[in-house]
This record gives C-alpha cells, structure tokens and sequence, in this order.
C-alpha cells in the first residue's frame, strides 16, 4: 500500500480522536482537582495595588489588566490599559491565547475580591499560567491611590518614594478615565511624548 | 514555540545549534526527494511531476496534526508560535511574482540553496538573482512601503476565520489534501512527458 | 464468497497493522489525558456566568425561608456568627484540600441537603464555590452578607470635565 495513503489513514485517525476529545474537554478544567485544591489553599497568586501602581508608571512589558466587571463599571471608570473581559468568557476559546502565557502576567480585578478571585480560579482550573488578581480591587485602588494623603510631621524616604508613585498614579487615572474611548489606548504614546520632551531627547 | 535556550534556560548559541541540524535535515529532505531538480519543480505547473505537491502537502498535514496532538498532550504552546502577519495586497501581488519567478527559474528559494549546494550552476545564478530582487526590493521599500502595508489582517489563522476549532480545521485539510494527492495522481497521467525524465 | 471476504478482510488489516497500532496507543494517550481530568463534570463559562448572575450566593435570609435541609460547609477558618448560630444548623468543617477527596466529595453529593459554604474570607469560599461547582455538586451557595456577586464600589469616580486632550503638535 502506498505509504502516503497510510500516512493519511493515521492522519484522518488522528484528527477524528483529536476532535472527539478536545470537544469533551472543552471549556472544563485541565488541572487535576488535587493540584487545583494545593493551589487554592495558597494564596500567592495575588497582587497588592501598589505593585500594580509600579507596573502602570513603569509601563512593564507583558503586564495585562483584566477587569471582570459589568460593562457598565469598566465603562465609567477602569485602570488605565485594562481590558474587559465577562466571567461567563474566561473560558471561552477566542481569550485563551491572551490570557494563558508563559511570560508576562495577567491581573484580574473587580470591585472588590469576589469576582477576580472567582475569575482567577476559573482561569488556574483552566491551566493559564501566570495569572493573578489585584488585593481589594478597584475599591483598594481608590483608598490606596485615589485617596492617599500623608499626615504627620516626618516621611521617611520609602514612604516619600510611595507617596509620589500613587500620586503619579492617581493623575494617570484621572486622565486616562477623563478621555473619550477612542482616544484611551494613545494615553500611553502621550506619556512617552512627554518623557522624551522632559528629556530633551530625539524624536 | 519559543527559543528552546529561552525556554529552558540554555546559552543561546544553542539555538543556533539547533537551526544548523535542523537546515541540515531539511536540506537533506528536499534532495532526497528530487527537489534539487528544476525540471521536476516546473513540472508541478506543467502537471506531469506533481511530487512537489504530494512532499509538501504531506509536511504540512503532518506538522499541522502532530503540533495539534502535541498542544493536545501539552508539549507543544501554540501560543508561542509565531504566526505570520497577514497582508493582502502584499500577499497576493508577492504570490504572483514568487509564482513567476518559480515558473521561470525552476526553482523557489529553499530548493535553489539546495541545488546550489550540490553544484548546480543554474541554482546559483537563480539565487543570484533571488538575491538581487531581495535588495531592490530594500532599496526601493519607502516608495511601496504604503502597499505593501495596506489591507493589514494582523495575525489571523484560518480556522479562527472559519469559526472552526483546530482540530475540525485539520481534519478538513486532511481530506482535502487526500483529495488533492487523488487529482495530482490523475493530472499526472493526463500531462505526462515522456521526454523529461527525472534526474539528479 | 464470505470466507474470501473475511481474508481480503484480515489481509488489509495486516497490512495496516502499524497504522492501527500507532492509532490504538495514540486513541489509549488520549484517554488517559481525560481521565486524569474526568472528575470535572462542569463547564468553567457556566460557572463564571452564574457567579456573574450572583446565583451563587445566599443570604441568612434565604437560609431561613430554605424548604431542603441545609449544611452549613465551614471551609477554612471562620468565624462565629451569632445569627447563624441561632438557625442551628448540622455543620461540616472542610479545608480547601478536602474539595478535592473523592470520598468526601460523594458524601456531600449523596447528603440530599442544601449545602452552604461559610468561610471567614469570602474569597475562600468563592475558590471552594468554584471547585464544588465543577467537580458536579448541585444545590450548593455561598453565605452572603446580601450584597451580591461583587462588594458594591465604595467610592464615585467624577473625570475631569475640564481635561482635553491636547492637541498632537506637528513640528516642521
């Protein structure tokens, strides 16, 4: 028999198990109900507002924000870069390459910890990696950032140094919330027009 | 898939051991197959060698299945396959001028490297020529840079396109190609040449 | 007739022996993939929809208009809450690795009740959600102080109405 027409029996074998299986285990969990348990009962995979502050003014490569919010909330306001993503989606095929990488890291939040923590279960069941949620979510944003303010007589240096990046911060959302939609994602080509006029460099 | 020094955190000269063994297999592969022959390669267009088609078409099923049941078994993250840039306009007019070029010389790049490399003279002045059109196609970039930029798709596969999950899309190409192996088979005996035979 | 069949039959299969043995072990790592992960029965967009939805929740409230028996699932630690002591419920402390012990997990499938899961955090208990929840647990919530699927957003965002953007400067 002509070996390419065993070669294309295995094939079309191949493909007939492959879509049987992959149609079975789609959209359930790829992790084993022990892994996912030894997963949850840790909680590393959380990230505090300030570390998300640092990632925004530093502009850090790879980092994605996730907001799982209504439409309604991310539409009033969401932290500057953030993308929309429905619970009812984390599964869904279309979002897997984004949100399942092995650089980078992808940041749920919500308004508070319910939903993110739900959305970052969802998302360690389904094996994405490098996946967490921001502590407290948009209502941790707005005491950490929005409402920060120093009372005392003395800062010390760390404190001055946490002070000035939520500021910094706080006027990166004020602006970025405060534009039309369209002109949201060029907030961040602005910002490094600015830099490169502070600094006096080349265009 | 991405660097295998990146991944397991290797030297990187080691990519580049790795290119070496694989350039040496593929070259291998194409002259085992006849490929360094121009007149089997212009057959393909001609209809009377259809092995171009039936070797290739092959490879590709075989890669396409056998990178499905690897993401499937979780050795292989497509996510970090590079999927190349769609351009239309780009795409079709460089189609039609890599096709006529093909047509021509006999050869496409990969296959006059391979020629060339056992000696064949009319494969060097063919990458002589292929490496002529690469710098002129440089050199005269700003001026077609806006067409070729035009009608950007981005990094679009086609059973996304299809709305077909990859598995299904594959299997579809499977039996095409079955199909086509069928009609190459055919074509053959209809535009047979008996004056050209194969040779080394 | 029939016995030249089964021969012609056997003979393609011979010759096809490799094929079919390559496609058995290939047919044989496919099952044991699924099996390594057949004790999910749910599908994740189900439980993200219904956690949008804000059905998995249940209020003290609801507790007490329940009409099925109900077990209270203390997952973690938590802590005593006076109302709730107050319904006297059966109760059953779990730890969060115990979600994935099949014997545990076929005794809460078979206990016929209504089970809540109550956990000091509710972020504990919305991972124990999720896990029950996909591991085909029916009739199951999380306790609730009422305020729905999310905790409401404390404070009111007003953007600047002054700001515009400026306009992009195009040197020469």
């Amino acid at each position: 028999m002509n070996p390419r027409i065993r070669i294309s029996l295995f094939l079309l074998l191949a493909c007939i198990f492959l879509i049987f299986f992959t149609a079975r285990e789609s959209g359930r969990f790829r992790v084993t109900p022990a892994y996912l348990a030894a997963w949850a009962s840790t909680d590393t995979s959380v990230v505090t507002v300030d570390a998300v502050v640092r990632f925004l003014l530093e502009e850090t490569p790879g980092i994605l924000l996730v907001d799982v919010r209504e439409e309604g909330a991310f539409t009033e306001n969401s932290l500057p870069g953030a993308i929309r993503i429905p619970m009812g989606k984390i599964g869904a095929p279309e979002f897997r390459d984004l949100l399942n990488g092995r650089t980078g890291k992808r940041i749920f939040y919500s308004n508070g910890d319910d939903a993110s923590t739900a959305a970052l279960t969802l998302a360690a069941g389904l094996g994405y990696r490098n996946c967490y949620r921001m502590a407290g979510g948009m209502n941790a944003w707005f005491e950490t950032v929005m409402n920060a303010s120093f009372s005392g007589e003395r800062i010390s240096a760390k404190e001055n140094a946490l002070l000035t990046s939520r500021f910094e911060a706080r006027r990166l959302f004020i602006r970025y919330n405060s534009l039309p939609d369209s002109l949201k994602p060029q907030i961040f080509a602005a910002r490094q027009l600015e830099r490169k006029k502070l600094d006096g460099g080349c265009e | 898939m991405g660097p295998i020094a990146t991944l397991y955190h290797l030297p990187e000269w080691i990519d580049l051991v790795f290119a070496l063994f694989i350039g040496i297999g593929f070259g291998f592969a194409l002259e085992q197959a006849g490929f360094s022959s121009s007149r089997k390669l212009a057959g393909m267009f001609y209809g009377y060698d259809t092995t171009v088609l039936k070797v290739f078409f092959t490879a590709a099923i075989v890669a396409l299945t056998g990178a499905q049941v690897l993401s499937y078994f979780g050795f292989l993250d497509l996510s970090l396959v590079y999927v190349n840039e769609y351009y239309v306009n780009a795409a079709i007019i460089g189609g039609i001028i890599m096709g006529a070029g093909f047509i021509m010389g006999g050869f496409c790049p990969g296959t006059g490297v391979c020629a060339a490399s056992i000696g064949k003279i009319d494969a060097m002045v063919y990458l002589f020529g292929g490496l002529t059109g690469a710098f002129l196609f440089a050199e005269t970039y700003p001026w077609i840079e806006e067409l070729a930029g035009k009608n950007f798709k981005g990094a679009v596969k086609i059973n996304d396109m299809l709305g077909l999950s990859p598995a299904v899309f594959t299997l579809l190409l499977v039996i095409a190609a079955v199909c086509l192996f069928w009609l190459a088979e055919k074509a053959e005996k209809r535009f047979a040449r008996k004056e050209i035979t194969s040779e080394c | 007739m029939r016995i030249t069949q089964n021969t012609d039959a056997m003979k393609i299969i011979g010759k096809l022996r490799i094929i079919l043995l390559m496609a058995a072990i290939l047919f044989a790592g496919m099952v044991y993939k699924t099996m390594q992960s057949g004790a999910w029965r749910g599908k994740a967009d189900e439980a993200g929809k219904m956690v949008e939805a804000g059905e998995c929740f249940i209020d003290l409230q609801g507790l007490r208009e329940s009409k099925e028996p109900v077990l209270l699932l203390k997952v973690g630690e938590t802590t005593s809450d006076s109302l709730l002591h107050l319904l006297h419920l059966p109760e059953k402390q779990l730890t969060i690795s115990d979600l994935a012990d099949r014997v545990i997990l076929k005794e809460l499938k078979a206990s016929g009740s209504r089970l809540v899961i109550v956990a000091a955090a509710r972020s504990e208990g919305m991972k124990a959600w999720i896990m029950l929840h996909q591991l085909g647990v029916k009739d199951f919530y999380i306790l609730s102080s009422g305020e729905g699927y999310d905790e409401a957003l404390k404070n009111r965002f007003r953007p600047e109405e002054e700001f515009k953007p400026e306009p992009e400067n195009r040197e020469s």
